[in-house]
């Protein structure tokens, strides 16, 4: 075993490909471009201010079983940030 | 007797922050107390992690919160310590142990017009483990609020304790540990391995119209050190020796996921859709696929339901039995490893949530006092599909939990 760990000449791969890292930047940058398109006045943002309509819901519950699943599984990240309701002007 | 503990300490941290939450000078103060409860029934390998914990927010001036926290994760259960591929002469036993993680944090937010910064700070401490995390986080919007960016920084600074081994130590000579006697003190059969951690995100919210909003999260993560688990040993010969698992010392992690969310007027509910994609340098592709439901029933009562569907392949180095059979000088060669979430797998979530919510103001305060009132209750079960994990061939037996939680958050 210990030959094998001395020797071993393969390498674990990269986290992304550099094509699809490129791609999905430009799909962001094209998206932000076109966010300034979207027109929602600040009295329309009634609905977008509601409790349902935010995106990190409850915090402390949504972290707890956050905290269950990074137990169970490999994967991590990309989780809830806030936004997505604000009725402020 | 674990439970007993965890009651009181829920209890006693109710009270402590409905307490500390009653206000003398401050503008607003917000207290959260909740608890969750992890059940996974197994006739060898059973888990039980009740976790309570309690936070308090104060805004002495509109644009200033300061908030501290505090949560326990108190662990009882079983689980064996020597994982083995099908080798017939070694029989896999679950050894029972139990825990209190401790973790104190505290924070503050500036928020001003469309602009917020927040920073906060996390120690956590349990027999053999020793961490502390700080982060900070900014986020501003544009075009008329409809458009919200917020980049955020974490960075851990962990401990964990594992038996004395030194660099000259071979890796299949490294021992794992056998209890957590003699941690974080001078014994001289115990060490300390650090863990650095690094997590940045950035995040993207938008509103298309009144009613659609969307949001695109990339995470990066950076992990350097020990990162196998200390008590876990696996079997890598054919006559049953088993050395302390041996996992690569760095990990890349990267993470994009999408959602949107869509309120449906007529029946005033907010459905949810959401998937993520993640990769490591370990070779693992994780999928995510996500949606989720919430109706108002009534004007104070809000019912949510959500299923999440979860797959991944295994590490490049992961393998059910490394006793023979893996190419000489492969990733299987290299390393080795017990931790079954390295394994193909796959899980289905399903779960629901109620909660009732009350609404004063500073002029009609409910029962005198409170601006704002709610409480939760929610369940939920995962079920996790091993595609290649066995425990000595045998397959676990302890896939699936169950969640249960309760939540009241208050603000004075």
């Amino acid at each position: 075993m210990n030959e094998h760990r001395s020797q071993s000449s393969r390498r674990l791969s990269p986290a992304l490909p550099a094509r699809p890292l490129v791609l999905v930047a430009l799909t962001v940058v094209v998206a932000l471009a076109s966010s300034a398109c979207a027109t929602v006045r600040p009295e329309q943002r009634a609905i977008l201010a509601d409790p349902t309509m935010r995106f990190e819901g409850e915090p402390g519950e949504k972290a707890a079983r956050e905290h269950v699943l990074e137990n169970r599984e490999s994967s991590f990240g990309g989780g809830s940030v806030r936004g997505g309701g604000c009725g402020c002007n | 007797m674990q439970l007993r503990r965890a009651v009181g300490l829920s209890l006693g941290l109710g009270f402590s922050a409905l307490a500390l939450a009653r206000p003398s000078f401050a503008e607003v103060v917000a207290a959260d107390v909740r608890t969750t409860v992890l059940f996974e029934p197994s006739e060898t390998s059973h888990l039980l992690v009740v976790t309570p914990g309690a936070d308090v927010a104060v805004k002495p001036v509109d644009f200033l919160d300061v908030h501290v926290g505090y949560e326990a994760d108190i662990v009882t259960g079983a689980t064996e310590a020597v994982k083995s591929g099908p080798v017939a002469d070694v029989i896999t036993t679950a050894t029972a142990f139990d825990d209190t993680r401790h973790v104190f944090k505290g924070g503050f937010t500036f928020e001003r017009k469309s602009t917020h910064v927040t920073a906060n700070y996390a120690y956590g401490m349990e027999h053999d483990y020793r961490s502390q995390a700080i982060s900070v986080s900014a986020g501003s919007e544009f075009f008329q609020k409809n458009t919200e960016l917020e980049i955020s920084y974490a960075r851990g600074f962990d401990k964990v304790c594992t038996t004395a081994y030194t660099g000259a130590t071979g890796p299949s000579a490294r021992t794992r540990l056998d209890s957590s006697d003699g941690c974080f003190t001078s014994a001289p059969d115990r060490a300390e391995r650090d863990i650095d951690i690094d997590v940045f995100q950035a995040g993207w919210t938008q509103a298309w119209t009144p009613v659609l909003s969307t949001q695109l999260v990339l995470t990066g993560s950076l992990q350097h050190g020990f990162l196998e688990n200390p008590y876990r040993g696996v079997v890598i010969t054919p006559a049953g020796l088993d050395a302390l698992e041996n996992q690569p010392d760095n990990r890349a992690r990267g993470a994009l996921a999408v959602r949107a969310n869509y309120f449906i007027k007529p029946i005033s509910a907010a459905a949810t859709v959401g998937a993520r994609l993640y990769r490591d340098t370990w070779d693992i592709l994780g999928q995510t696929y996500e949606a989720q439901f919430e109706q108002y029933v009534g004007p104070a009562i809000r019912v949510l339901a959500h299923g999440r569907y979860y797959t991944q392949t295994g590490a490049l180095f992961w393998s059910n039995d490394y006793t023979g059979g893996e190419p000489r000088y492969g990733p299987r060669g290299q390393y080795w490893t017990g931790d079954r979430e390295l394994s193909p797998l796959s899980s289905v979530l399903l779960g629901g949530r109620v909660l009732v919510g009350f609404q004063g103001n500073p002029g009609s305060r409910l029962l005198g006092a409170l601006l704002r009132f709610q409480a939760s209750g929610g369940f939920d079960l995962l079920k996790t599909n091993l595609k290649d994990f066995t425990w000595g061939g045998v397959n676990p037996d302890d896939t699936t939990s169950m969640i249960v939680s309760a939540a009241i958050h208050a603000e004075f």
